[in-house]
């Protein structure tokens, strides 16, 4: 009997996935034995952790090492992505720190379930296999069915888990499907193996099916319209970090697997792929802004609004080209900044229980809290693309790939849509500045420090990514995939 | 050399003021607000002057310094640097931009004195400067479309600076959403202009045009017109021109500034510093030109019949703004620069000089209250009548010079229709003369109005700090068009100093051949034309106002024109009866019953009911009911996979 051959495994290429686990193992630990005061540093640990992982990946840029017998690639696209991961999973435990001792879900497991859904999305990233990716999946969704309805006493919380867990699982289910179908059809899992197998298998309809069942699975998790009716309810319902959360880290994940599943196994398929990419880039953006503008909510609005911003990295995808990959990549860096700064402040203007979230609770913020209003306006004029915010050096540059491919309708539909999310961006900037408090009693802003921090820390990133973007962008040019 | 090597300093100075005054402003005293906001102001005014001077001190043809601090974007073959640009054009709108900035800064420190967010508005003033420095300065096109943005937002936020009023949070509204269009025609043009050259400098752009566009050819056409869009929204053209009067809620020195002086002008520099495109398509001009004219005598007659002495202005900004564009479509880029130039002097003056009578009659703006008031306020009527000739076209005044060129050159013009562009802007000249002295004559002679004694005993002259800024104006009305006397060479010092950014490729920037005899009775008949209508204006305003009413109460034409016009040609009811009652109809049978959009102007409307509408019927498809979300997940993978089948069976 011949001995198992063990493949080498490089365990310095997976450092900042090591140090997630253990942080998020040692979170668990500590809270059976720390006391309620003890707890309330919690999120600082998990913070701690977020900041030695994102360094140890940052430390791998330029390293390309493939390990654990092929299944596990460690190069620039997966290290980006990684550093996405980190700022989302650190500024969400900033944010939760304040937000978990009001709610009373400071425990341990609520930072270890954010930080084992990074281990996923760091999965994602480097997985080079079908079966990897879909552990990494799994793991990171079953960590967020979780989260979403982590304040048990709510019930749109509970709502949120329950209907993201079914409407989870039955995506799941079509890209586990798709990828049987797929490795029926090529009798591999390896993906750069399925695309040297593609090249012959055109037309053939069982690599077909696979194709658009893994299409829509990916589709689910990045909340593409038709495939996107969980997100308003799951991220109005779930805690505002949880929501800044999964509208962040984990939807950079989702786009991480998607590009590398398209451009290493599907690539032979690019002919017919971008025009259903191309359209579900135009639904989901026109969709999103569309409705986002008819709410009164904010933390719904943002829901809209992120699926809208689904729509503009999809238009990276559909350009597949390494300015389009390398464009979606940055854009989602500037997008977690952004996007997890505007929560934050929300979370600052919701107060308590979450019970001020409409635009009405916004009126007089100018007045009554000049520099939350200040920094959330920064956010929402990134969010909408106004210069010199990142926002708009993100779509600039992702708009622009697509221009440079000859995908023009597509930059002006863009465009287009992105002049239309003004409108409701700056609804909330009149609220904050052009309309008086309406009288009733809201809660008195009060913003703790590590809000501040985090709003700060978001304030700065947006305003430096937008006026000297060169390096950043630099670093995600090299971080591009061959198409 | 010092200046031009801190051409940075230009607009950044006033970015420091704005973000002093708006995050530490309201804990400083309203004495040190004031220094941050016209300090910073004034010390830009004095960098952009040593830059002036030294751009006069080189030789004509290297009138171009560029200045790069850093290179912002790059991607793939597409580079934006952060750079400035400082030539001949750019520099005679950086001397307007800063001189008069910097005096309406002082100005407001007086005329906001009593105002709460005293901070607040002075930041964003600031930033309005620097937005504007920036758009002016840029070196490429995306800097000039952030200057673009950002003084649309400034102009916005001021006009709403009084957002208790409902009626100045619409108006700021509807000046963004009615920027937006012309934006966005901007930005698409600036993809085209990417997309056809490769780059987006000026520097680059420029001097391709000529081999790289075919003359009248689709792309240039195309092209240009979007920019024009853009201009037509940023300069209150026709169609887009309804938010300027309204714009007139925000506070009279803003109006001066942005909605007189200089934001609006923004359309002209556009245009004027894109002359090698519009060159290249004769089809652009010529509409340019139409819309240019057709704006001026509308909005000439729109001014005659208004009672709020602001709206009056505004009207008339709007009006001498379609001459620069009038200019502009006839090739005559200097006369529209030089137009610029000189109506910032005259028409700032006249703005601030309504804010002190406004002052002065406690916030009345309504003329009908006012008259002789020449008597209590010196200062202000002796400016005003400067200024007043200087936009009726008087000489030697500022305004009679270059409305004389912009005359002559369309009437020597080569753009289809120049003669009849001729007649409508000469027309116009009368109609201007007419109702700026009705504006005079009903507010600085006869006999005070106002029935409130507690206005009638309050009107005074305004503070120093008010009406030096108005003297320093007037004084420029009457020497600021002494730049366009003739020169012993043909053309005169602007145009000298102008020509090289408007010559174009194979031609040689010459004058017009034109005999002397020609040009002096052109200049008689646009000299008469304005003393025309003073003398009409003394006659109704000041000799017999009865006479006025007389001839209203005799009823027929008169009378209806009248009303037509004071009803400012129903254009708003237009738009609002074509396309806003529509969708409200529709809306209210059913379709569309979700939203409830107060219904705040035509344009804007349509594009908000629209996409509202549309948003309220997606909506309704989340009930909220896991089993339908999975329901439209499972259609929408049935349609993925046919889709996909359907296209590679395709092959």
């Amino acid at each position: 009997m011949t001995p198992i051959k063990i493949p080498s495994i490089a365990l310095d290429a997976i450092g900042p996935e090591m140090v997630l686990t253990a942080t998020a193992m040692v979170l668990l630990m500590i809270e059976v034995f720390a006391d309620k005061k003890g707890r309330d540093h919690l999120g600082y640990i998990a913070l701690g952790g977020s900041v030695l992982a994102g360094a140890l990946a940052y430390k791998l840029s330029g390293v390309s090492v493939t390990t654990f017998g092929g299944l596990y690639v460690v190069d620039n696209f997966s290290t980006f992505f990684k550093i996405i991961f980190m700022i989302s999973a650190g500024l969400t435990a900033l944010i939760s720190v304040k937000y978990a001792q009001d709610e009373g879900i400071n425990h341990g497991e609520y930072y270890a379930m954010i930080l084992f859904a990074t281990v996923g999305m760091c999965v994602m990233a480097s997985a080079r296999d079908l079966i990897t990716i879909f552990m990494g999946v799994e793991v990171m969704s079953i960590a967020l069915y979780v989260l979403a309805g982590m304040t048990r006493t709510r019930e749109v919380s509970n709502e949120a888990s329950l209907k993201y867990f079914i409407l989870g699982a039955f995506s799941s289910g079509f890209l586990l499907y798709g990828m049987a179908l797929v490795y029926g059809a090529t009798g591999t899992t390896q993906l750069q193996a399925i695309g040297k197998a593609a090249g012959l298998l055109t037309g053939n309809p069982m690599f077909i099916a696979g194709a658009v069942m893994m299409t829509i699975g990916f589709a689910f998790k990045v909340a593409a319209v038709p495939f996107h009716m969980w997100t308003p309810d799951v991220y109005q319902g779930s805690p505002a970090p949880v929501t800044a959360f999964m509208s962040t880290g984990p939807k950079a994940a989702a786009f991480a697997a998607f590009l590398r599943v398209f451009a290493e196994a599907f690539p032979a398929m690019k002919e017919d792929w971008w025009v259903i990419i191309w359209s579900l880039a135009v639904l989901t953006m026109t969709m999103g802004n569309v409705v986002a503008l008819v709410q009164n909510d904010v933390k719904r609005m943002l829901a809209y609004s992120s699926i809208a911003h689904a729509g503009y990295i999809l238009v990276g995808l559909a350009v597949a080209s390494p300015a389009g990959s390398s464009g979606a990549a940055f854009y989602l860096l500037v997008y977690a900044f952004m996007n997890i700064g505007a929560f934050a402040l929300l979370i600052v203007a919701a107060g308590k229980g979450e019970r001020t979230t409409t635009y009405q609770d916004f009126s007089g913020m100018g007045r009554r809290s000049p520099l939350t209003a200040l920094a959330l306006t920064i956010m929402v004029f990134s969010l909408a693309g106004i210069p010199p915010t990142a926002g708009f050096a993100g779509k600039f540059y992702l708009f622009m790939s697509a221009l440079e491919k000859g995908f023009v309708w597509l930059a002006v539909i863009a465009v287009i849509n992105s002049v239309v999310s003004v409108f409701y961006y700056l609804k909330l900037v009149v609220y904050m500045y052009m309309r008086d408090e309406d009288g009733e009693a809201r809660p008195e802003i009060s913003v703790a420090a590590p809000l501040a921090v985090a709003a700060v820390v978001t304030v700065c990133a947006v305003m430096w990514l937008g006026v000297m973007p060169a390096k950043y962008i630099d670093f995600a040019k090299s971080a591009f995939l061959p198409f | 050399m010092w200046g031009l090597e801190h051409i940075w300093w230009v607009p950044i100075l006033p970015l420091i003021g704005a973000t002093i005054n708006g995050l530490v402003g309201h804990l400083l005293s309203k004495r040190a607000v004031g220094v941050v906001a016209v300090g910073s102001t004034g010390l830009s005014f004095l960098v952009a002057l040593a830059a002036f001077g030294n751009i006069l001190g080189l030789a004509p043809d290297q009138r171009v310094y560029e200045s790069v601090l850093f290179t912002w974007i790059q991607a793939g073959s597409f580079t934006a640097e952060a750079a400035l640009q400082v030539d001949p054009l750019s520099a005679v709108f950086l001397m307007v931009v800063t001189g008069v900035g910097f005096l309406i800064h002082v100005y407001s420190v007086g005329y906001m004195g009593h105002e709460a967010g005293y901070p607040r508005y002075f930041a964003y003033l600031n930033l309005f400067m620097f937005s504007m420095l920036l758009l002016i300065l840029g070196a490429n096109f995306l800097l000039m479309f952030i200057g673009w943005e950002g003084v649309g937002l400034c102009s916005y936020l001021l006009i709403g600076y009084y957002y208790e009023k409902q009626s100045a949070s619409d108006a700021g509204k509807k000046a963004f959403v009615m920027n937006r269009i012309g934006d966005f025609g901007f930005l698409l043009a600036i993809m085209w202009i990417f997309w056809t050259f490769g780059s987006i400098d000026y520097t680059t752009v420029f001097p391709v045009a000529h081999d790289k566009l075919a003359l009248g050819g689709l792309a240039v056409t195309g092209i240009t017109l979007l920019l024009f869009l853009g201009a037509t929204g940023k300069s209150a053209q026709i169609p887009l021109y309804t938010w300027l009067p309204d714009a007139m809620e925000g506070p009279t020195p803003v109006s001066a500034l942005i909605h007189a002086a200089t934001m609006v002008t923004a359309g002209v520099y556009m245009v004027a510093r894109c002359n090698a495109l519009f060159n290249l398509a004769p089809m652009t001009m010529m509409i340019v030109a139409l819309i240019g004219a057709t704006t001026a005598i509308f909005a000439a007659t729109m001014g005659l019949y208004q009672f709020d002495i602001k709206r009056v202005l505004a009207y008339s900004t709007v009006s001498q703004l379609g001459y620069m564009f009038l200019a502009c479509g006839v090739g005559a880029y200097v006369a529209a620069v030089f137009h610029v130039m000189t109506h910032a002097f005259f028409k700032a003056c006249l703005f601030l000089g309504s804010g002190s009578v406004i002052h002065g009659m406690s916030g009345e703006q309504d003329m009908r209250q006012m008259g002789g008031l020449g008597k209590k306020m010196p200062m202000t009527h002796a400016t005003f009548l400067i200024s007043t000739l200087a936009i009726a076209g008087i000489p030697p005044l500022a305004g009679f010079f270059s409305k004389d060129e912009i005359l002559l050159s369309a009437f020597l013009g080569h753009t289809p229709g120049h003669l009849l562009y001729w007649v409508l802007a000469t027309i116009a000249a009368a109609v201007t003369a007419f109702y700026m002295f009705r504006l005079y004559f009903m507010t600085f002679t006869g006999e005070l109005r106002a029935e409130d004694h507690h206005v009638r005993d309050h009107v005074h002259e305004s503070p120093n700090v008010m009406t030096m800024p108005l003297v320093i104006l007037a004084g420029l009305a009457v020497v600021g068009g002494f730049l366009g006397l003739p020169m012993i060479e043909g053309g005169h010092a602007l145009k000298n100093f102008l020509d090289p950014v408007f010559a174009q490729p194979g031609h040689a920037a010459g004058g017009h051949d034109v005999s002397v005899g020609l040009e002096l009775l052109l200049m008689g008949v646009s000299v008469g034309m304005g003393v025309l209508g003073i003398l009409t204006a003394r006659y109704y305003y000041s000799v017999k106002p009865e006479a006025a009413v007389e001839l209203l109460n005799k009823g027929g034409m008169i009378k209806s024109i009248y009303t037509l016009m004071q009803n400012k040609y129903y254009v708003d009811e237009i738009y609002d009866a074509l396309i806003v009652k529509p969708i409200v109809a529709v809306s209210d049978k059913g379709l569309w019953r979700f939203f409830d959009v107060k219904v705040v102007d035509g344009l804007v409307n349509f594009a908000a009911t629209f996409f509202m509408g549309l948003g309220s019927m997606f909506r309704t498809a989340h009930t909220g009911l896991t089993r339908s979300y999975a329901y439209a997940m499972v259609f929408g993978g049935v349609f993925l996979a046919g889709f996909w089948l359907f296209l590679s069976s395709g092959k």
